[in-house]
């Protein structure tokens, strides 16, 4: 015995020990003092004052996130100050007590409840308090508050999903005032529960007419918790009550809904019944019902209600069963296709589309071939598009090749559309076909289609195509199939050997235009000895083919041309693309070489128009000798705009890189400049290059 | 405003449901090849709620419709709706549009089928639910709620009633998002690996003194569920989109856009991410209290990353304008989309099949497309682009990336249960309490 005394010392000892640490551990982690002064500097914070008292203790929860005890110890000091502070105070103390309150501040807030001018903050910093204090004071408060509070707090009861309050809100159903009875039913609603069930029946049954709503909404989502709840069948059981025809036209919506997500027994009648009641709202609903409603057979029921139905309810209705996917539809709805009706007939067109497979090629070319209407024949072509599964292509190849020209051109951008990609041999086969919008089509198609294995055929039929429309599209085809050889240098293998074979001028020249569509390096390199045959139209393919060179591969032959040939439409080609390409990436070349380049075009330049041309060009050159080229032309009034834009961008371009010169460029270019617009541009890049200067010289 | 007229209009509207049926039983328009000219009984009648500039744009994109007759306006400012009963009335000639100071009045009226809800944040989801409950279709403008808990409650709602639900995310409608959202969806950029998402900063102010309000404007019904505060005319004109009692902001505002274009992107419409970290800056003085600048990164269960940013650099973004913007990246490369109709994209070859020209986000015939798809689902019964359910995931993850910001540390996410990982803190921000007498 006395021995057991000495241990309980001993313990007790050791606990006082282990207390005072842990309160000194715990007043050594954060400082009470500074935490005190932030707090109380909300106290008297009223709407209009500096809000940095409430902004400091914002910052002060946020900073305690991860301190437990400092966190705790601002709640008591919050609740503390509650009492006390003015109103908005309280209020912003009621704002931070939403996030961080606990069992510690109920009692502080529980005062605040029943008070008019403060109930909603209260609310606001109890509603999500987790802790069964919080909703035991939100219960007490409720038999204490007006009506007008009760409403408040039965709303947070219902959204804390108290069960315990089911009793006293149940009593409030039948009592309290009708706004309180109203927030009671839905609060119930929300509780769920058979204790509320028992309460929302009684309310419908008993209750005053004007809560019937509220308590059947209440009700209805009983019945989704009871699902929610994997209970399906009690739940179907509520719908199918509200689905009767003495309750409003929403409420019957809502429970039909119900009972078709549910797919409860008997659900597929009642939503094939409403299909046919006589308010459209339910109406409505059965159909929405019809697109998402699982079970089996559950289709072939909804397609047979089809043909009973109005013209306007039969298109919604094939809309529906078309959402649907299921392809169970399909035979009804083809039917449908044949309607009287053209905005049926069009609806099922639709539909087929959706549901169809390779055997409904042939009916939509069909409708399509007898279409009373364009919208009638494009939804027809539409289908055949959407049309999904295996053999459609094949379907639609073969429904192509027995079709005559018009239909046959059409059939051939479906493939396109559906990028069909093994109907190329057959479009290889169309792009000879006699008809020359058929042939057209055919390339378009192959164009996209082809893939490089298919390029020496394509080369091929160019190089039979009789006349120079045809072959225009023949070139586009060719041109972008070739891009598609992985190998850049394999591109244009096909076209050259073609080429070298070729003796007709017409064809070279169309040949001569897909290289340049290719532009690589051998592609080039024929070009440029083209641009030198003798021919005049062979040549004059050449020169245009490099103008419009889509890379900086062709910038010294273009400056070639310029300055060699007496051609004076050459020339400014020559001229034009070579200022085009100088803007683009230069591929390796050295700079001194773009000079030099850019130096023999402005020593041949003869007139004003090719001078400001090549100044253009310039332009895009970024180097300060570039700057050098270009001063002089400053002094000549004809072309001092060019000349001082191409200034302003260069210098521009070399802010970082050489800011020295770009800044005497530019000063040069005030001394002489009169147009406020390019001033301005000169003196925006005299400020960037002060910029420039003064982040270099920050530490 | 009073909860006399709410409970007047659960009175009405369910008594006029009883007897006369809201939805027109009109077949969709695009089933007939276009508009033209529609008969009285096949339009769509429409009022519309909160017409400042938003709502007005959209009303007057709603009137272009032929099937579309608008009927009522309704807004706490009485300068607003008088000024939107004229525009109606002048759009078709006459004097009949009625305009309304409480919403809850305008939905009792059963000739109304749909209506368009462009007020402030506060009210989105109220007025949905609201108009869900009296049989009304709804266009909501974005963002569609201020908590999770008022996405859940308008998710659940809808679905309850069989309501045909748009939200205002209208750029999923535009063809320049939808480019991206498809080269995303259908596997040209390869594997994606992160949604770029320029939501903008916040802004700040000074001390928003108290002052009268103004004759004609119903403050009471105006501030609605939020917390009250004294009027102010700069808080009601536009600050109260910085304050978090009555707005999430720039992470709300833009980044339902562009989180919503990222979950249609990553096909993921129905969950969210679930690792959520991110720094902010809040505003060191003056009223409002969102992020003055912001970085989030989110991080979905299958590694695919959605960052939210509130400026650009070079390194992420081809186009350094400040337009909303997304990027989305794959293994195989990367597309990218603003508001000024910019797209840009690697490998240039994906951008060979763009269709489409460009136009801005103001540009009335970028917005048709998704007022018209609302116009459709109203007739069909069919779902809409924007769902409840769908927008609800977009905003939640708004709503969390904000929550992340204010707590100041990382949060876990379950999209399933919809609640934090072992978070009470968080998930108590999952839900606030309205004011009376309004209650989810």
């Amino acid at each position: 015995m006395r021995n057991s005394g000495r241990k309980l010392r001993y313990v007790r000892l050791i606990a006082s020990y282990l207390i005072l640490a842990l309160s000194c551990a715990v007043f050594a982690a954060f400082d009470t003092a500074q935490i005190d002064s932030k707090l109380a500097a909300i106290v008297n914070y009223e709407r209009g004052m500096n809000r940095q008292p409430l902004i400091a203790v914002e910052q002060l929860i946020r900073d305690s996130q991860n301190q437990p005890e400092q966190r705790k110890y601002i709640e008591r000091r919050l609740a503390d100050l509650l009492d006390g502070a003015k109103l908005e105070g309280k209020s912003f103390i009621c704002k931070q007590l939403w996030f961080i309150g606990t069992a510690e501040s109920v009692p502080a807030v529980a005062k605040l409840l029943t008070d008019e001018e403060t109930a909603d903050m209260a609310c606001y910093a109890i509603g999500q308090n987790p802790s069964p204090e919080a909703g035991k004071a939100l219960r007490d408060a409720l038999g204490k508050a007006s009506p007008k509070l009760q409403m408040r707090i039965i709303n947070l009861l219902g959204d804390r999903r108290d069960i315990l309050s089911v009793e006293e809100l149940g009593k409030l159903v039948f009592d309290g005032e009708n706004q309180v009875a109203e927030a009671a039913v839905s609060a119930l609603g929300k509780i769920g529960g058979s204790g509320s069930m028992e309460i929302l029946i009684r309310a419908r049954a008993e209750g005053d007419s004007d809560l019937l709503f509220a308590a059947t909404d209440a009700y209805l989502r009983c019945a989704e918790n009871l699902v929610a709840g994997g209970k399906t069948e009690q739940a179907s059981v509520i719908y199918k009550e509200l689905a009767g025809k003495d309750e409003a036209a929403i409420i019957r919506s809502a429970a039909i809904k119900g009972l078709a997500d549910t797919g409860g027994q008997g659900a597929v009648t009642i939503v094939i019944a409403a299909l046919q009641d006589r308010a459209r709202m339910v109406r409505s609903i059965a159909r929405g019902c019809v697109r998402t409603m699982q079970g089996e057979d559950v289709t072939e029921l909804f397609a047979s209600e089809l043909p009973g139905k109005s013209s306007a309810e039969q298109v919604l209705l094939i809309g529906a069963l078309a959402d649907r996917g299921d392809p169970a539809a399909l035979t009804v709805i083809a039917e449908l296709g044949k309607s009287e009706d053209s905005e049926v007939r069009k609806a099922a067109l639709h539909a087929v589309g959706k549901l169809g497979d390779a055997s409904s090629v042939g009916f939509l070319v069909q409708a399509a071939a007898g279409a009373g209407s364009s919208e009638e024949k494009a939804a027809a072509m539409n289908s055949l598009t959407q049309l999904d599964g295996d053999g459609v292509d094949d379907a639609v190849v073969k429904s192509m090749q027995n079709s005559q020209a018009p239909m046959r051109s059409e059939l051939i951008q479906v493939l396109l559309d559906r990028n069909a990609a093994g109907a190329v041999q057959a479009l290889l086969a169309e792009a000879e076909n006699p008809d020359s919008n058929v042939r057209r089509t055919a390339f378009k198609a192959l164009g996209r289609l082809a893939g490089p294995d298919d390029v020496t055929s394509l080369v091929k039929l160019l190089v039979q195509m009789q006349n120079d429309t045809d072959r225009r599209e023949a070139e586009r085809a060719a041109i972008t199939v070739s891009r598609r050889i992985g190998d850049e240098d394999r591109r244009a293998d096909a076209v050259l050997t073609a080429l070298r074979a070729e003796e007709r001028v017409s064809v070279k020249c169309s040949l001569l235009r897909v290289l340049g569509g290719i532009a690589n390096g051998r592609a080039l390199e024929t070009i440029v000895d083209a641009s030198k045959e003798p021919d005049p139209a062979v040549q004059d393919t050449a020169v245009r083919a490099l103008a419009k060179w889509p890379n900086a591969a062709a910038t010294e032959a273009l400056l070639d041309i310029y300055l060699q040939t007496d051609n004076r439409t050459h020339r400014l080609l020559a001229l034009r693309g070579f200022v085009r390409l100088l803007a683009l990436p230069t591929q390796n070349r050295p700079m001194q070489k773009t000079l030099k380049m850019c130096r023999r075009a402005m020593d041949r330049a003869d007139s004003t128009a090719e001078k400001k041309l090549v100044l253009s060009g310039l332009a895009n050159v970024g180097d300060a000798e570039a700057l050098i080229i270009v001063e002089p032309f400053l002094q000549t009034e004809e072309i001092r705009a060019e000349a001082a834009i191409a200034a302003i961008k260069i210098a521009g371009s070399i802010v970082q890189t050489d800011s020295g010169k770009a800044e005497i460029a530019m000063n040069k270019l005030l001394a002489v400049l009169q147009d406020e617009n390019l001033r301005r541009q000169a003196e925006e890049v005299l400020r960037q290059i002060k910029e420039s200067k003064a982040d270099i010289h920050k530490p | 405003m009073s909860s006399i007229s709410r409970r007047d209009f659960l009175k009405q509207s369910s008594a006029a449901l009883t007897t006369a049926m809201a939805v027109p039983c009109i077949v969709p328009s695009s089933v007939f090849g276009g508009s033209g000219s529609v008969p009285p009984s096949e339009r769509i009648v429409m009022g519309g709620i909160g017409l400042g500039g938003q709502g007005t744009r959209d009303m007057q994109n709603f009137m272009t419709a032929a099937d579309v007759q608008f009927v009522a306006v309704c807004d706490a400012a009485a300068d607003r709706r008088n000024k939107a009963k004229d525009i109606v009335d002048k759009n078709y000639g006459n004097k009949d549009c009625t305009a309304y100071s409480d919403f809850c009045k305008l939905l009792a009226r059963d000739d109304i089928d749909a209506v368009l809800s462009a007020t402030g944040d506060r009210w989105h989801a109220l007025t949905s639910i609201y108009a869900a409950k009296a049989g009304k279709d709804i266009y909501c403008e974005k963002p569609m709620s201020l908590t999770i808990a008022e996405g859940r409650a308008v998710a659940d709602i809808t679905k309850r009633y069989g309501t045909i639900y748009q939200c205002g995310t209208q750029r999923r409608s535009m063809r320049s998002f939808a480019f991206a959202v498809n080269a995303a969806r259908t596997g040209k950029l390869g594997k994606l690996r992160t949604l770029h998402s320029y939501v903008r900063a916040g802004q700040s102010s000074g001390v928003l003194k108290p002052e009268p309000v103004p004759e004609g404007f119903d403050y009471e019904m105006w501030l609605g569920p939020t917390p009250f505060i004294p009027y102010n005319s700069s808080f009601v004109s536009h600050f109260w989109k910085f304050h978090f009692d009555y707005s999430g902001g720039m992470i709300t505002d833009w980044g339902c856009h562009c989180n919503d274009l990222a979950q249609m992107a990553n096909d993921s419409e129905m969950t969210s991410p679930v690792e959520y970290e991110g720094t902010a800056e809040y505003p060191k003085s003056g009223f409002c209290n969102v992020p003055i600048a912001l970085h989030v990164e989110a991080e979905y269960a299958d590694g695919v990353k959605l960052i939210m940013y509130d400026k650009k650099t070079p390194d992420i973004w081809p186009n350094m304008n400040t337009q909303l913007s997304v990027k989305f990246e794959g293994d195989e490369g990367w597309v990218y989309v603003d508001d000024g109709g910019n797209v840009d994209a690697n490998p240039k070859s994906l951008l060979e099949k763009r269709k489409f020209e460009k136009q801005q986000w103001t540009d009335a015939a970028n917005w048709q497309g998704h007022h018209r798809n609302f116009l459709d689902c109203v007739k069909s019964r069919a779902q809409t682009i924007a769902p409840a359910e769908v927008a609800h995931r977009s905003t939640t993850i708004c709503h969390v990336a904000n929550t992340c910001l204010r707590l100041g540390r990382n949060v876990s996410w379950n999209p399933q249960a919809e609640r934090f990982v072992n978070d009470s803190d968080a998930d108590k921000m999952i839900s606030r309490p309205m004011r009376r007498p309004w209650r989810l």
